[in-house]
């Protein structure tokens, strides 16, 4: 089933599964993009699309479930603000649950 | 609000699902002149009110090089019908932000385009066009100034690549083959023109089945006995274009007998007295092959006809 926000609120694969990240990080206005196991982006959205929401220095954002890493740009210095692999195990700042 | 600065810096296509990973062939338009970027609605829906709704988002880029090789054509031919990535970069939006469309994974760009070699040179008027549902849309638009742009391996900056510029340099116009339609020193006009033509799919890319091609030669070799000679040529017998490359080389269009039709026209008035051809007809995309290297109007080494090639028609 798809999402149904992700087809107003994000470009990617508009079939499968999604499942919620979460990533710590501070105000602002920022891109996020993730990409699946062989590097290829698969979901794109932004603060200017209302694509996420971040309280409590959290972002939380429905991506697809095939997505293995992300990365987030900030949108104002177009610098990388945050990135790595979508795994609660590996990256301790990152929390991610299936839905 | 920030200064958006006016201007396409860089516009490379590369072979269709290439450009996220490792681009294939990229080509870049190099030396060329005016290119533009234009995004605007598509199929709007007027009401009973005529109140144009929403509906689709059309992303249209048109730029004519002027570094146009066998290769080039090659390779416009087989990207025909979305087979093609692209990547348009627009001049920096700050001391080093810029835009970057890249129309793949997805969002590959119908082609249409119109090649060109006459007196005033040689160039390839690219269009590329596609429409998107106007929420993708919206995402693709907005992803343009975060979007890191690929690097193409021997081409820096804009493409520009002198090697590959040339400028008019008539060879031959024969027809049939080996025959030359005449001197070109005494022409007024000698051209070849290419052009895709299209149908649109539903989301406006291009569908193209056929080639439309026309040559002419206009000229004051027109007295009476050349008028003659014109006419007493076959209908329908094979044609050779060619250009002149640097060094050995040239670039040669040879079209098969049964290809090119001729139309003549013949000109006396107070000004002029001139003879004029046009051969004219359609090739199907499928009907058109390529040699490469010696012999064939390129280097020994040259595989993809940068140096010069051979375009077959019709065989």
């Amino acid at each position: 089933m798809p999402h149904p926000k992700s087809l107003s609120k994000g470009e990617g694969l508009l079939k499968g599964d999604f499942m919620k990240l979460k990533i710590k990080i501070s105000k602002g206005n920022y891109a996020l993009r993730t990409f699946d196991k062989n590097g290829t982006q698969i979901y794109y959205t932004s603060s200017r699309l209302n694509g996420f929401t971040i309280d409590n220095d959290e972002l939380q954002c429905e991506v697809p479930d095939e997505s293995k890493t992300y990365e987030l740009k900030d949108l104002s210095t177009l610098k990388v603000a945050a990135s790595g692999e979508i795994n609660v195990h590996d990256k301790p700042k990152d929390l991610q649950t299936k839905r | 609000m920030p200064y958006a600065a006016a201007g396409l810096k860089q516009i490379v296509m590369c072979n269709k699902g290439t450009l996220a990973t490792t681009p294939v062939d990229p080509i870049a338009l190099g030396i060329r002149k005016d290119a533009v970027l234009t995004i605007n609605h598509f199929k709007q829906v007027e009401d009973y009110r005529k109140r144009k709704l929403r509906n689709m988002l059309n992303f249209k880029l048109e730029g004519e090089s002027m570094q146009p090789t066998v290769f080039t054509f090659k390779k416009l031919i087989d990207w025909l019908n979305g087979n093609v990535d692209l990547q348009v970069v627009t001049q920096n939006q700050s001391s080093s932000a810029k835009d970057v469309w890249k129309f793949n994974s997805g969002k590959e760009l119908g082609i249409d385009f119109d090649w060109t070699y006459n007196q005033d040179g040689r160039s390839c008027k690219i269009t590329f066009e596609r429409a998107f549902p106007y929420s993708d849309a919206v995402t693709f638009i907005d992803a343009a100034d975060s979007t890191t742009a690929v690097t193409f391996a021997g081409i820096t900056d804009d493409g520009t690549d002198l090697a590959l510029y040339r400028g008019a340099s008539p060879d031959k116009f024969e027809k049939p083959a080996a025959t030359s339609l005449g001197s070109s020193s005494l022409a007024t006009v000698r051209s070849m023109n290419i052009k895709t033509e299209n149908k649109k799919s539903i989301d406006n890319l291009s569908l193209v089945d056929n080639l439309m091609i026309t040559l002419e030669m206009t000229g004051r070799e027109a007295a009476i006995s050349d008028f003659v000679t014109r006419l007493n040529k076959g209908m329908l017998d094979g044609v050779v274009f060619q250009e002149k490359n640097s060094g050995a080389y040239y670039d040669k269009f040879d079209f098969n007998s049964l290809v090119l039709s001729q139309t003549d026209e013949f000109v006396i008035n107070d000004e002029e007295r001139t003879l004029k051809i046009v051969l004219e007809g359609r090739v199907p995309i499928y009907a058109v092959s390529f040699l490469y290297g010696t012999g064939n109007g390129g280097d020994a080494a040259d595989t993809k006809g940068t140096t010069g090639g051979t375009v077959k028609f019709g065989y």
